[in-house]
């Protein structure tokens, strides 16, 4: 078949999202049966297809949300409250300031235990940013700050004269630093992207607990 | 060919569709297996079978996953291979089921309905 019309490929695309809750293997099976169904109706056409032709079948076989519906809806929580899914954005946030270093699993293991995000979701969760917002801060805290290491020469020199007395000298050596660390501007820049990264991550998926159907 | 125009969801219409379509599309399977494309056309062609087309798929992806169709995939030569549906045993079991019941139904709707039409 030639190159999809664009309008077939966002068409796909989003039957595709809209059935991300499904099994993989369900979710090929019925975009790949409407692919088949576009390619023989645009084949029996005989002709390379016009623009509206194509809107035309696309509207007959229905938009992707009407055809979405028809499968496996999402296990959306049976409950009413979202209470434990703000719990979980609570502490995937902040956790880690709630229980140092382990409020934040607590976050993790709220958001991977709630029916209403998708895996994509979860995944998205956790990976942006670890730590949550902690991440950020711990970054501002240790890593603005360069190390340094010194270390001094010098030592002790014995002298014998010529009569054998014994003297003692300190030589004082040279004070050497290296300083090592990442440079402040770079620092600065990493840090304001882990916190832009790690909010942006928290809202999405606050977004995606009310609208199944948001993309991102 | 009319062009198929989805019911709004709700209506009682779209709801009696809903709850019968399966059994129209195993209907037809066991009268001849097709493929996915030739069913579609050949329910939208029965005027009152309005749904748009797409929603066929997803149902028949859930026939296949309970067992009520089996599928094959068939060379073609228009592309690449597509799925040949076809009813299983299981399948033309709960047909059978389900025209029994829906005879009753039918026959009693219109008891009813035959009345009303009087009036």
């Amino acid at each position: 078949m030639n190159e999809p019309h664009p309008e077939v490929r966002y068409y796909l695309r989003r039957l595709n999202e809209l059935l991300a809750h499904l099994p993989r293997e369900r979710r090929r099976e019925i975009v790949g049966e409407i692919e088949a169904h576009i390619t023989m109706a645009l084949a029996e056409l005989g002709h390379e297809p016009a623009d509206h032709e194509i809107t035309e079948l696309l509207e007959r076989i229905g938009d992707p949300e009407t055809v979405a519906a028809e499968a496996e809806p999402r296990p959306v929580a049976a409950r009413k409250g979202r209470g434990l899914e703000i719990a979980a954005l609570i502490f995937l946030a902040i956790g880690a300031f709630i229980i140092p270093f382990l409020g934040w699993f607590v976050g993790v293991a709220l958001l991977w235990g709630s029916p209403v995000w998708t895996k994509r979701d979860k995944l998205i969760g956790t990976l942006v940013v670890p730590g949550g917002l902690a991440f950020p801060f711990y970054m501002f805290l240790f890593g603005g700050a360069t190390s340094q290491t010194c270390s001094t020469g010098g030592g002790t020199i014995i002298e014998f004269d010529s009569d054998g007395t014994r003297s003692e000298r300190f030589v004082g050596g040279q004070s050497i630093c290296e300083s090592s660390g990442i440079p402040r501007p770079l620092m600065t820049l990493l840090l304001v992207l882990a916190l832009i990264a790690a909010v942006t991550s928290i809202a999405y998926l606050a977004r995606r607990m009310r609208d199944p159907n948001a993309t991102a | 060919m009319h062009r198929m125009v989805p019911a709004k969801d709700g209506s009682s219409l779209s709801q009696m569709r809903k709850g019968t379509l399966e059994y129209c599309v195993l209907s037809l399977l066991v009268e001849q297996e097709m493929y996915g494309f030739d069913l579609v056309k050949a329910l939208s062609e029965v005027d009152g079978m309005a749904t748009p087309q797409g929603t066929v798929y997803p149902l028949l992806a859930r026939l296949r996953k309970e067992e009520l169709v089996s599928t094959e995939w068939q060379e073609s030569t228009e592309g690449p291979p597509r799925r040949y549906y076809r009813v299983t045993p299981k399948g033309k079991r709960a047909l059978k089921g389900f025209i029994e019941e829906w005879r009753r139904f039918k026959d009693a709707v219109d008891v009813f309905v035959e009345r009303a039409g009087g009036q």
